[in-house]
């Protein structure tokens, strides 16, 4: 038998006969050892005989005791009836005797029997009875809720999302308290990974252009297998050419709700603690929700500075070059001297020496990524302290053009975002060909044809770069803000 | 791909447009920090570029600290441009301009041609119009040889020392290229360029003193001990320290603070008679004291008195030297063209002599503002209670 025999199986009714449907699962279920079949045998002379069938890796087991005592009940409650049992006399005999405290499906095909018993469900199958039954037995180990490792901030909530999908609604509900914020689930996306997916939004605050598309793109989501919430960007982005990110992840739930309170879109799947926001815009990549908690002044100041750095990481090194080895006369005297002096004896040009040492970086960024956090530090230590002297002296590369590699990254850093970090560590090589090649001139023509590159995208049909370019003096204002909490938010703007 | 159809022929157009093609690395240039020009063998002009030699930052750092940063090049010819595009020759680099802190004029080069000395510094894109000139008293490419002072090459030493001497002494005054020029184009045609020379005993370069330029060489200078007063006339005096001898004791003197000086300079034209006016009004604190008690306001208005009278003395004695000169460095000249156009037409062929012989009425006054003390007389002569 193979995966289309098994797909044919799985269209089967349940049958009437008990063994028939255990012969057909265990089939379907062939070297899969971690599920289990259990047979009851119950009533007089053991005539009632029935069948549970769980995964032992994800059901608990007391779930499955629980349906054996729930079935000795009825024995003794029954006896001799076992022959006429029906749907409605075990429906009724769940919810009048309350045996089983928790919920129950009933199951008509072999399909649906099998994707619960992946997930999670014992399935408890009797004889005579065209008809399963399901209860809820997951047993899942999950992390506690801890603050997200890769969205510290000084201030503010540490609640972080879990791995547990509900878990994480939960948490979002405490915080929008109202029948407007809306969870869609979608309850079996994938072929193969059948995750349950959920999207939520605040009804009235989103508008509804925004939330047609997405609903649009989301519904194609049922033919594709997706591992983490990450995947579904790919779903949805308006360019996939683009190295500009259209959505933006976060792990904190604050962050999640303000988003939600902006009129943004998030989407959750089990088994993944990131929150998809989307659309993303261009200003929010530079923003974080620390900024929210702060006095305005000190809002205003920190996005200036992260503008700083976005330009920074853009250019930095490609302004370096185009300073040095076209437009020597910009630089202050003094200090053309002094790089004079570091760039004596280096036998690179600047653009290359600028391409080696960046190089450099990117390696042992990644290598520091990848290790183990106790190698991790080593690596960062013998990178930036021993090799970075060593390449001074030498001559590799000049101390000066360390400062600008090192600034680079340092600035790529105080990004927010890391999807959005990753893009402009693309863009930074083609500018310092541009510079190299064209000086000022080049980095100008990067810059305005990233400036079209970006008024021209979308994010879900949205412009990405609003509101700088469709500029808009007000709400260009208001990214240097915190949110006025006597302002409407923008979903009225 | 539309969109690259119609930005490529974009994108290469832009390379047709003029610009600063210069990609070259920084160790494939030369950093030309100073020039001076001086008269060279038969009528050629000499051309010393004192051009930056970068240390490497590689090797023993011993050692490293004595090597002179600079080296001097000198090559003569005929016309300045040729003669620094022959430098490469020498130097195996290509010399870069933008950088270049002052311009070294020989007083013997200065005296016969000074105009056309400079027209490659206002054709070059790469010069640059805000580089200071300077008279040099003997041979220019003296002043570049041998060590700096304190700065890392002898160019930017001389610039600061024309800096503090222009701005915080009153001892002469920064002229850039582009001064000279409006100086010498003017209606006045004429420009004051500072003197670097080396001061009799010490042997040690000083910049002090004004050259005096009309209109396209140096005719004269003013001595540093009276710069001070032609910068008061003309307006550019910034700040610095003034004496006046005590009456009758000849050894002593006194010395105020110039804090700020304004002078106003009016001049008229009645047909072919002009005369002007200037007004001059300083305010000072009292530095040092030796001869005077000032016990009120009318010893501190009789104080007054007596600077502005000696100011106005000395002023007048600047201002016959430069009539006698016929050099109008006040730029008189340029506000009555500035005035009357039409009718400076008429006199500028006499204005020489007009100017020589002119009334000027020159007003001086004096305002004490602090003495520093609260006795405000001489130290030596407070007495101890």
């Amino acid at each position: 038998m193979n995966s289309e025999s098994t797909q044919a199986a799985l269209n089967l009714p349940v049958s009437a006969d008990a063994v028939e449907n255990i012969n057909r699962l265990k089939d379907i279920f062939r070297q899969c050892d971690d599920i289990t079949f259990e047979r009851i045998a119950a009533g007089p002379d053991m005539v009632c005989v029935a069948w549970i069938v769980y995964c032992e890796s994800l059901a608990d087991q007391q779930s499955a005791s629980d349906i054996l005592s729930v079935l000795q009940k009825m024995e003794m409650r029954r006896r001799g009836n076992g022959l006429s049992i029906s749907s409605r006399t075990i429906r009724e005999w769940f919810e009048l005797q309350g045996v089983i405290d928790r919920s129950f499906r009933v199951h008509e095909t072999l399909g649906s029997v099998v994707r619960m018993v992946l997930q999670g469900h014992v399935v408890f199958f009797m004889e005579h009875w065209d008809r399963a039954v399901s209860f809820d037995g997951l047993r899942l180990e999950t992390r506690g809720v801890e603050e997200p490792s890769a969205e510290r901030a000084a201030i503010g909530p540490r609640e972080g999302t879990v791995e547990n999908l509900s878990m994480n609604i939960g948490m979002l509900r405490l915080r929008l308290q109202t029948p407007d914020f809306k969870i869609v689930k979608i309850p079996h996306a994938g072929r193969r990974t059948g995750k349950e997916i959920v999207y939520g939004y605040l009804e009235g605050v989103v508008p509804d252009r925004v939330l047609r598309r997405f609903e649009e793109r989301i519904g194609r989501i049922q033919n594709h297998d997706i591992i983490d919430t990450t995947m579904v960007e790919q779903m949805i982005q308006d360019s996939g050419r683009t190295p500009f990110p259209q959505c933006r992840y976060t792990e904190r739930t604050d962050a999640a709700a303000q988003a939600l309170l902006d009129g943004k879109i998030i989407v959750m799947t089990q088994g993944s603690g990131v929150v998809l926001i989307c659309p993303a815009r261009f200003p929010e990549f530079l923003q974080s929700i620390e900024d929210q908690y702060h006095r305005s002044a000190f809002t205003f100041f920190i996005r200036f500075l992260r503008f700083t750095a976005f330009v920074l990481a853009l250019l930095l090194p490609s302004i370096y070059v185009a300073l040095t080895t076209f437009h020597t006369e910009l630089i202050p005297t003094v200090l053309l001297l002094a790089i004079a002096n570091t760039r004596e004896g280096i036998p690179f040009p600047a653009v290359v020496e600028v391409f080696i040492m960046e190089f450099f970086f990117e390696l042992l960024r990644e290598a520091g990524i990848r290790l183990p956090q106790a190698i991790g530090s080593a690596v960062s230590i013998v990178g930036a302290l021993i090799i970075g002297q060593a390449a001074i002296d030498s001559g590799i590369a000049s101390p000066i053009m360390i400062v600008v590699v090192a600034l680079t990254g340092i600035a790529s850093f105080s990004i927010p975002q890391y999807n959005f970090a990753i893009a402009l560590r693309l863009l930074k090589a083609p500018f310092i060909l541009l510079a190299a090649s064209l000086g000022g001139f080049g980095i100008m023509i990067g810059i305005i044809l990233l400036l079209i590159h970006l008024c021209s995208l979308r994010s879900l049909g949205e412009t990405y770069f609003d509101p700088i370019g469709p500029f808009h003096p007000r709400r260009f204002a208001a990214l240097f803000k915190a949110s006025d909490l006597g302002n409407p938010g923008p979903g009225a703007a | 791909m539309k969109a690259a159809r119609c930005l490529t022929p974009l994108a290469l157009a832009s390379l047709l447009l003029t610009g600063c093609w210069s990609q070259m690395e920084l160790t494939e240039r030369a950093f030309v920090l100073a020039l001076a020009i001086d008269k060279g063998e038969k009528d050629k002009l000499e051309v010393t570029a004192q051009i930056y030699k970068p240390i490497s930052q590689f090797g023993p750092p011993s050692g490293r600290s004595d090597e002179v940063s600079f080296n001097n090049v000198t090559l003569q010819g005929t016309s300045v441009s040729n003669i620094i595009r022959n430098t490469k020759t020498v130097t195996g680099r290509h010399a870069q301009f933008s950088h270049i802190q002052i311009v070294l004029i020989s007083e013997e080069v200065a005296r016969e041609r000074l105009g056309e000395l400079f027209d490659f510094f206002y054709r070059d894109p790469e010069t640059r119009l805000g580089t200071s000139v300077m008279i040099a008293r003997g041979r220019a490419r003296d002043y570049l040889a041998g060590r700096a002072m304190i700065e890392s090459t002898l160019g930017s030493q001389l610039f600061k020392q024309l800096d503090f001497s222009a701005h915080l002494a009153g001892k002469s005054l920064n002229t850039t290229i582009l001064d000279l020029a409006f100086g010498l184009k003017s209606e006045s045609e004429t420009a004051m360029l500072p003197i670097v020379t080396r001061n009799s005993g010490q042997r040690q370069v000083v910049v002090q003193g004004v050259a005096l330029a009309k209109p396209d060489r140096v005719v004269g200078s003013i001595p540093p001990d009276k710069v001070p007063y032609l910068l008061l006339l003309a307006g550019r005096y910034k700040y610095g320290l003034l004496e006046i001898p005590c009456e009758g004791d000849a050894g002593l003197a006194e010395t105020i603070e110039v804090l700020r000086a304004d002078t106003k300079l009016t001049p008229t034209l009645k047909g072919r008679s002009a005369s002007a006016r200037i007004e001059v009004e300083i305010n000072a604190s009292i530095s040092e004291l030796a001869c005077t008690t000032i016990r009120g306001m009318a010893d501190e208005a009789k104080f007054a008195d007596r600077i502005a009278k000696y100011f106005k003395e000395r002023m007048e004695s600047v201002l016959d030297t430069l009539r006698k000169r016929k050099t109008d460095a006040l730029g008189i000249g340029h506000r009555l063209y500035l005035r009357h156009p039409g009718e400076w037409r008429k006199i500028k062929p006499e204005w020489p002599e007009i100017y020589a012989r002119m009334p000027i009425d020159l007003a001086v006054k004096v305002n004490i503002l602090n003495s520093k003390m609260m006795n405000p007389e001489p130290f030596s002569r407070i007495d101890d209670h």
